[in-house]
Order: C-alpha cells, then sequence, then structure tokens
C-alpha cells in the first residue's frame, strides 16, 4: 500500500511542484472521504491541483465555474420531455462525477451554492421526486478567492462546516518556481499521463482508513483539544461533534497514509489547522477586538497538553 | 524512528505582552496594597496618584510619550525633594513606607514588559508587608491576606494570560496560599525571637493615647468617662470578685493644692508590710492598653508582682518603662488585707491640710466629728451626711468657687467620684485622721464570650483610703453612699438611670435589674461585639503576644530542654524541609498515574530533562523524540526505543505484558551521560 502511496505522492509531485503538505492534506481529505475547500488567489494552481488529483487516481472529473446566475439545476441536472419517447428524461448535471471541481464557489448565490452542499451532504441528488445516488468515491474541491469579495456571496460559517478541510496552496517556493518556468506545460504532461490506481483501490483505502485504530490515550487528547476550545474561554466559539468526528477521521487517514495502523497525537496536530482552521475563531478580548496575527488553531494546540 | 511527514510550525512560548486588563487589575491591587498606608500619606501624593494614573492611561489610550529615563529620573527627584521636605529625612518607617509608595507609583510610567508588571506585584506584596509596622489587628491581618490573595491572582493572570473565569484564579491562589499555611505556622512558632514585642517598633508610633495622669483635678476623670476604650482585660484564675469590690488601683494621690491631687514624690517607692490570708489571694493576668504612661493597674491590694514591675507610693504597681504596647502581666492581690505600721513621713503628709481654704469647712468637720465621737463613727457620720444632705451625683457638676471643698460641701453638693472624694479626704484630715486619694478604675464588664473582664477608660474612678488605728488603711468609696448604681452597675446605669430621670439610688435592686435589662437587639449586638473582642484578644494572646517568653516555655513543654538560637534554627530546617517534603510527595501523588506506562514515560522525560531537553506540554511523544534526536543525534537509538515501545502501548493497542517489559528495559537501559548538556532548546 505504501509503495503505491508513494506512486501517487511522486506524480503530483511533479506536475504541482513544491506543495506535498498540501497534496498529502488532499488525499488525506479524500480517504477519509471528505470535501475540500481551498482558498487561494486566481493562478495559484487550484485547478491543476483538482485535475491532477483526477487523474492520478482515475477519475472522472468536472469542473463547475459558479457564477452568480446560476440555477440548482446547473448543477445536479435536469428532466427533459422527449418527444420521442414521451416521455420525461433525466440529463445528469456536473455534479455526478467522481472528482468534482467547484471553482469560486462564493460567486454563486445561495440557492445555487445550498445546492451543492446538499449533495455533497448526502452523496445523493433528488429531482422531481426522483433519487439518484452519485458516484462512489465523490470528491469535491471547491475553491474561493478570499480577497476579492466585491459581488459575492461569502460561505456562512454552517456552510464552512460541511467541509471537511480547508487548505491555501501558497505561492510556490524560488526552486519550485524556477521548475515551472523551466519545464513543459504541466497540462500537455497531464494529458499524456495514465492513471495510478484504480477506483475499486481507492474505495478499498477508504475501507481502511475506518479500521484504523484510535486508542483510548489517542481519544482523551482529542477531547481535551475539544474541551479546550469550548471552555478555555480564547474561541468564540468551540469544536463541534461533526468537527471533532471530522479531526479523528483525517488523523485516521493520516495515519494509513504514513502507513501506520494506529492513530499518533502528533496525527491530529498534523491534520488540526486544516480541519479546524475553518471553524474556530479567536475570541474577541476586552476591547472588542481579535487578536490578530494568532491563528487559533495553533493556539488550540499550543494550550492543549498531550 | 519512521520518517514522519513534515509538520506545520507551532509557536512555542513567546513572552505575552499584558493587556489591558492586567494593566487595571494591576493598579486595583496596587490600591488595595497600599489603602491601610493612605491616612499617613502626605496630601500631595493624591496629586502624584492622579497625574501618574492618568498619565499612564493616555500613553495606553492615544499613544502619549512614555517618559524617557532623563525625565524619570528628574521625577525621581522631584519626589524625593518633597519627601525630605515633608518628614525631614528620607530614612525610617514612615518616609520609607512613603517612598516605597511613591517610587512603585512612579513604576507604572515604564511598565513595558512582563517583567515590569512582576516587579510591580512584588513590590505590592512588600508594600502589603510594611502596613505591619503600624498595626497587627486582626482584621488588618485578614484584609491584607486576601490583598495578597488578589497579588497572587494578578500574578497568575499575568504568567498565562488566559481568559480562565476570576473565581477559579481566585480559588486557585488561595489554595497555593493556604500550602504555604504550614511553614508559616512553624516559622511562627519556632523562628528565634528577640527579647521584648513581635516588632521592633520606633517610639513615634504612640502618641495622642488618652488614659489616667498622675493628677487629679475636677474633670480629668469625668473626660476619660466619656471614652469606651478599653484601658484593660482581666483574666482570673480563679472566682472573679463581685462588682462592689472592683477596685483597680492605679495611683495614690497624696498632696493637696488648690484642688488639684498630685502624687507624692517624697513616698514613692515606700513598702510596708500586708497582713493577708492565704485562702484570700486572688491570681489574675491583666493585659493592659499601651498607655504611654508607667503605671500598672492591679486589684486592691496587690500583693505579688512580676520581677519586670516596681512598687510605686502606696502599694501600687508601676512599670520600668513607658507602655508603648499592650503588656500582659499575672499578679496576685488580696482583699480584706491590713497594714500594720505606718511610716512617720507618710503620716504628716496625709494629715496635711495647709491648702484647704474656707473657715467654714472646718468648723463643719469639727461639729460632725464632736456629734461622731470615735474615728470610725466620723467616717460612718460622713457619708452619712452626703446621703442625708441631698448630695447629687452628677455628671455636668457646676463650677466650684475659689475654695472648692467648703464650696462642694456646702454650697452646690453636685459632683462626682473626684468630688465626692476629694472633699471626703479632706473632711478626714481636717477631723486629723491620715486620708489619701486612690485613682484607677472600678467595676469593669465581664465578657461571656471569652472569660475575660473588659474594663474601659469609663470605669476611671476616685476613692478615699483612712487610716484607723488598729486596722490600717481602709477604703472608703463615699461615691457608693450617693451612688450605688455607679458601683454596682458602672456609669452607663447611672446614665441611663438619669436620662429616664430617675433619682440615684432610689429603686431596689430588682426593679434596677428590670430597668436595665437590654432589648433583644442591643444584647444581640453587644453579644456580637464582645465575640469580635474576645477573638481579638485571644489573637493578640497567641499571636501577636507569642514573645520569646511563651515560646521558650512552650519549647520546653515540647521536650526541648535548651532552646537557643542555634538549635532552634535546626530545629526549624528539619520541620520546614520535612513539611515541605511531604507536601511535595502529596502534590506529586495526587497528580500521579497509576498507568504503569506513562510512569515509565516520565521517568523517561525526567532523564532527557536533566540533559537540558524538556518536553513541552503540547509535544506529543515522536515529536518530542524528534527534536531529542536532532539535538543530541547520539542518543537515537535508545530515544527511539524508548518512544517506540511507549507509541505500541499507548497508542498501538500492544498493552500486553511483554511490550510493558520492553519499555521497562528500554527506559532503564536510557541513562543518558550529563556531560553534553544541551543548552538551547531550539
Amino acid at each position: 500500500m505504501n509503495t503505491r502511496f508513494n506512486e501517487i505522492r511522486s506524480f503530483l509531485n511533479q506536475i504541482v511542484l513544491g506543495k506535498e503538505n498540501q497534496i498529502e492534506l488532499c488525499l488525506c481529505c479524500l480517504l477519509a472521504k471528505g470535501h475540500l475547500l481551498i482558498e487561494d488567489l486566481p493562478g495559484m494552481g487550484k485547478t491543476l491541483l483538482a485535475h491532477t488529483l483526477a487523474k492520478a487516481l482515475g477519475l472522472d472529473f468536472c469542473r463547475i465555474q459558479f457564477t452568480s446566475d446560476m440555477l440548482p439545476a446547473d448543477i445536479t441536472g435536469v428532466s427533459i420531455f422527449e418527444t420521442s419517447n414521451n416521455s420525461f428524461h433525466f440529463h445528469k448535471g456536473p455534479i455526478f462525477s467522481s472528482v468534482v471541481l467547484a471553482d469560486e464557489i462564493n460567486r454563486a448565490s445561495p440557492k445555487a451554492q445550498s445546492a451543492l452542499l446538499e449533495a455533497m451532504e448526502e452523496r445523493q441528488v433528488t429531482v422531481d421526486g426522483e433519487t439518484y445516488p452519485l458516484p462512489h468515491p465523490f470528491f469535491v474541491i471547491a475553491t474561493q478567492n478570499p480577497l476579492e469579495q466585491t459581488g459575492t456571496f461569502p460561505l456562512p460559517e454552517s456552510q464552512l462546516d460541511r467541509f471537511f478541510m480547508r487548505i491555501s496552496i501558497g505561492y510556490p517556493d524560488r526552486e519550485a518556481e524556477r521548475q515551472l518556468l523551466e519545464r513543459e506545460d504541466r497540462r500537455d504532461f497531464l494529458l499524456k499521463s495514465d492513471s495510478i490506481v484504480t477506483r475499486n483501490e481507492i474505495l478499498a483505502w477508504q475501507e481502511e482508513v475506518k479500521k484504523i485504530k484510535t486508542e483510548p490515550a489517542l481519544l482523551d487528547y482529542v477531547q481535551d483539544l475539544v474541551e479546550q476550545s469550548r471552555n478555555s474561554g480564547e474561541f468564540s466559539n468551540g469544536i463541534s461533534p461533526r468537527a471533532a468526528l471530522d479531526l479523528v477521521n483525517g488523523g485516521r487517514a493520516w495515519a494509513l497514509l504514513a502507513g501506520r495502523h494506529y492513530v499518533l497525537p502528533e496525527d491530529i496536530q498534523d491534520v488540526l489547522p486544516a480541519v479546524i482552521g475553518h471553524r474556530l475563531t479567536m475570541a474577541m478580548d476586552q476591547e472588542g477586538q481579535v487578536k490578530i496575527g494568532m491563528n487559533p488553531a495553533h493556539r488550540l494546540l499550543e494550550i492543549t497538553p498531550v | 524512528m519512521t520518517a514522519l511527514f513534515k509538520r506545520f510550525h507551532i509557536s512555542t512560548g513567546q513572552e505575552l505582552q499584558p493587556d489591558r486588563q492586567a494593566l487595571f487589575s494591576l493598579i486595583l491591587a496596587f490600591f488595595l496594597s497600599i489603602s491601610p498606608h493612605v491616612a499617613r500619606l502626605p496630601a500631595w501624593f493624591a496629586v502624584l496618584a492622579v497625574i501618574v494614573f492618568v498619565w499612564r492611561y493616555k500613553i495606553i489610550s492615544n499613544r502619549v510619550y512614555q517618559p524617557g529615563s532623563i525625565l524619570r529620573t528628574l521625577i525621581l527627584f522631584v519626589i524625593m525633594f518633597f519627601l525630605y521636605k515633608h518628614y525631614g529625612t528620607l530614612l525610617g518607617r514612615d518616609a520609607g513606607v512613603a517612598m516605597l509608595i511613591a517610587l512603585t507609583m512612579l513604576k507604572f510610567l515604564e511598565l513595558k514588559s512582563l517583567r515590569d508588571y512582576m516587579l510591580i506585584v512584588f513590590l505590592c506584596l512588600f508594600i502589603v508587608l510594611t502596613s505591619f509596622l503600624y498595626s497587627q489587628a486582626l482584621w488588618l491581618g485578614f484584609y491584607l491576606l486576601a490583598v495578597v490573595i488578589i497579588l497572587l491572582t494578578v500574578m497568575m493572570y499575568l504568567n498565562h494570560g488566559t481568559r480562565d473565569d476570576p473565581f477559579g484564579m481566585l480559588k486557585r491562589s488561595a489554595s497555593m496560599l493556604m500550602m504555604g499555611l504550614p511553614v508559616a505556622a512553624l516559622l511562627f512558632v519556632l523562628f528565634p525571637r528577640l527579647q521584648g514585642g513581635l516588632f521592633g517598633l520606633p517610639g513615634d508610633s504612640h502618641s495622642g493615647l488618652t488614659g489616667m495622669s498622675d493628677t487629679m483635678k475636677p474633670g480629668s476623670i469625668n473626660e476619660l468617662n466619656l471614652s469606651e476604650k478599653v484601658a484593660f482585660r482581666v483574666d482570673f484564675s480563679g472566682d472573679v470578685p463581685v462588682a462592689n469590690q472592683r477596685y483597680w488601683r492605679g495611683l495614690v494621690l497624696e498632696d493637696y493644692e488648690e484642688g488639684t491631687w498630685k502624687e507624692s514624690r517624697d513616698n514613692y517607692g515606700i513598702i510596708t508590710d500586708v497582713k493577708y490570708s492565704v485562702y484570700d489571694l486572688i491570681e489574675y493576668t491583666i493585659l493592659q492598653e499601651a498607655s504611654n504612661q508607667k503605671w500598672v493597674f492591679a486589684l486592691d491590694i496587690p500583693i505579688f508582682k512580676p520581677a519586670n514591675l516596681q512598687w510605686g507610693t502606696g502599694r501600687t504597681l508601676r512599670s520600668i518603662g513607658v507602655l508603648r504596647e499592650r503588656q500582659q502581666q499575672t499578679i496576685k492581690s488580696a482583699n480584706p488585707y491590713f497594714f500594720e505600721d505606718m511610716i512617720e513621713n507618710v503620716l504628716t503628709k496625709n494629715l496635711d491640710i495647709t491648702s484647704v481654704s474656707g473657715p467654714r469647712v472646718a468648723v463643719l468637720a469639727d461639729e460632725l466629728y464632736q456629734q461622731s465621737g470615735s474615728d470610725k463613727e466620723y467616717v460612718k457620720t460622713i457619708l452619712a451626711y452626703f446621703r442625708d444632705n441631698e448630695f447629687i451625683y452628677s455628671l455636668q457638676p457646676p463650677l466650684l468657687g475659689e475654695h472648692p471643698i467648703e464650696d462642694f460641701m456646702l454650697n452646690t453638693r453636685k459632683g462626682y467620684c473626684e468630688h465626692f472624694a476629694s472633699s471626703f479626704t479632706m473632711m478626714m484630715r481636717l477631723s486629723g485622721i491620715p486620708a489619701r486619694v486612690v485613682i484607677g478604675y472600678q467595676g469593669g464588664e465581664w465578657n461571656e464570650q471569652g472569660d475575660y473582664m473588659i474594663v474601659r477608660q469609663s470605669d476611671a474612678h476616685a476613692w478615699s483610703e483612712v487610716w484607723l488605728e488598729k486596722e490600717g488603711w481602709r477604703r472608703v468609696d463615699p461615691t457608693s453612699a450617693v451612688a450605688p448604681e455607679r458601683i454596682e452597675y458602672g456609669l452607663s446605669a447611672v446614665r441611663q438611670l438619669v436620662a429616664e430621670g430617675r433619682e440615684l439610688g432610689s429603686l431596689t435592686d430588682e426593679k434596677l435589674k428590670v430597668m436595665l435589662k437590654m432589648s433583644l437587639l442591643t444584647q444581640t449586638l453587644r453579644d456580637m461585639t464582645m465575640l469580635w473582642d474576645g477573638v481579638n484578644t485571644r489573637w493578640y494572646k497567641w499571636v501577636i503576644g507569642f514573645g520569646k517568653k511563651n515560646q521558650t516555655s512552650m519549647l520546653k513543654w515540647l521536650g526541648f530542654k535548651q532552646a537557643n538560637w542555634t538549635n532552634m534554627i535546626i530545629l526549624l530546617v528539619v520541620l520546614v524541609s520535612m513539611v515541605v517534603s511531604i507536601q511535595a510527595w502529596i502534590l506529586f501523588h495526587r497528580r500521579k498515574v497509576v498507568d504503569p506506562a506513562i510512569r515509565q514515560y516520565q521517568k523517561f522525560c525526567h532523564r532527557l530533562m536533566r540533559i537540558g531537553i524538556t518536553k513541552f506540554p503540547y509535544e506529543g511523544p515522536v515529536a518530542f523524540a524528534e527534536r531529542a534526536v536532532s539535538l543530541r543525534p547520539d542518543l537515537k537509538s535508545p530515544v527511539v526505543a524508548v518512544t517506540e515501545a511507549y507509541i505500541d502501548i499507548k497508542y498501538a493497542g500492544n498493552s500486553g505484558t511483554l511490550q510493558q517489559q520492553k519499555l521497562v528495559r528500554a527506559v532503564s537501559d536510557f541513562k543518558p551521560d550529563n556531560k553534553r548538556r544541551v543548552e538551547l532548546y531550539d
């Protein structure tokens, strides 16, 4: 299994340069059956990352560019009356793919956003009373631009909570950037490449994640983290039970990726900033100011003893 | 060790910048600490405080210029100048405390880092201590204890910076303080004392005390009677004498001059033998308040005195030095008593009538003596004369004229104990019977809450002594002839009766008792006052008054024959270290985890700590091992062995005996050499 993971890693790292950590988190998110939110500026390689992931895993890929005039049907699909056999026929929308890239999700109206988020949660789509299951695995990568907020509908906290992880890609370092400038177009390379693993392998790995051991000592640590986030008074609201569950599952997937059959506190610490970062905010101090420059996830780790 | 992935950087304990709340709580704690001193400080301190704190406020709100070192030095010199002008010195208790407070206040102007904040907390703790240089009262102790708890809480807040709920932090600092209690108790009991009180206080602390003076003229006792202040408290070892026998002898006045009685210098220190029955001896301990005088009051008449007291005129007691602090004396008195001999000098002195003026009073004395026939009868006649001739016991007597004795005996007939004692004594002398005035206290209030007697300034009293052939000095209290209530029930009863318009001496005992019965509210109030007084008295006796003598006797009782400095210090060190180790043991075992794997791992962490690698609380085992190996690559294999064994048990779920043994072995094999200590953690 480890060798397979390494193959995927080396393939992805060949195309998305210098972003080992983000790639690892992406894989972790996929194995934990979560959905990913990438928050970054345009042109940082969000789409490329999603595309590469789909290619490497041999999954079908679809990209939805969110706009403000988008309707839910544009995502889920629509039933059309066909004169040939005098009946309605459901035309599946772009969401019926294993890897869905929801680009600039905050541009769409809340109505369209919630259609996507509902599908993410339920893993099925219901149109005209008919329920259509979504493919397995089903992995949504949503992106949003954190800076340009004009004419957007930022995701409310309740919808942010639906995402398993939030990461940002960030600029490549100097060495990676040089490679990027020197080498041939990575998209061409991507088209030429073959997939590395099969859909069934991924499904098997997802089952494998469930078997990773979490011992009482580890669960104690997770509960300590949850308690600290709720009771220390440093955060405006604590970690939700769903987030706590995601944290444990993320730790499991992370342990599997490291080739271990049990979760260490370090696994939790490694995934925590991505899993908790978008669900935790620092509390205001006496002057009504949020402490600037303090990452809530890091602060939480710092104040919780292992 | 399996290669682990790159980790997110976790920021490590950078220094916290105290926030605005920290500043405000520190200012509050500062004011609480100095509050017992406030009344003693010069008035311009208020101005200084306003300037400093407004400036401080401007610094945080408007980013006003924070004073630089030159300006700060300048301010310092200005304050020193004013302090010098006010106190005339910069040394000593008062000026020293004022300077400490002023400089602490100035420190607020240069607050920058956590260190400055902590420094102020420590200065405040020191200021708290200086309050005890002025008073060691019980309530102050409680108040300052609370202030110390608040200061500790502020310290905790500064160090942790977490917004814990304040009550939780208060509770924690209080429990921390409680842990220091056993050591404090040991230090209190065993720390070698200097001779004298708990604190050697400078002499300027006791001025303006009220108390008896060595002269008696009309009005001097009445002035005292207005004060409800305690003169002394008495603890009886046996039975308590009844009210009309409780005459507390202070001074014997033999010189009379123009209405003023004075102590005679000539007869000072003459001791005459007294006969008494051993069965009449009463032993008691008197706890006298500071009076700035030398007189020590004793029940009529003192027989045995402690070695540190002297005899004054007419068997009264004197302390060697002025009573600047409370003092405790154990005295034995006896009543009845019998003086056998009379010294010639004393006799002449007590017959001196040279300054008695007025012709009519001598005639009156002659007439009355003729009627009675003997000396003893004459005493009774005079008392009867007071009783039958509408003499009135009054707290607002009219002024006496040119011949005070005559004026009182024949005209005004209104007065209180001084007038009666003075006139009675002179009437005796006019008829050739030696007589003198005794002043002191009479009566006292029993405190059921502490089983001791409180004698107040309002119990101040004057009476007479006459020398009768074959009987020696006899105490005669002319006031009792006019106002028996004063003797039996005290001055407050007299005041109450006068306020209700009753004639003194007109009521029977039963009626009086009914009249003087207190309402439930007054009774409760009195009980509470008495309880508080009792607690305070015990506090003084057992804590403040715990001097060298008590210490030595207590150590003897405990079996230490030679309680000298060295022995006590050794005992102290041994006991304190014992207490601290017991506390440490308890603390350690409270946190001790039963899980043997964690115990082994803690042992491992402890060994790494000794070579300078400390595990951060938020660090997981693998992260810690990685860091340890990066700091000491030579220890890689044992560190990895221990960590792997530990993880195997705790996180991989293999907690069998085999794994446990493996961990125990790995930990016991792990013995890092101390020579290459790692000095830098990161």
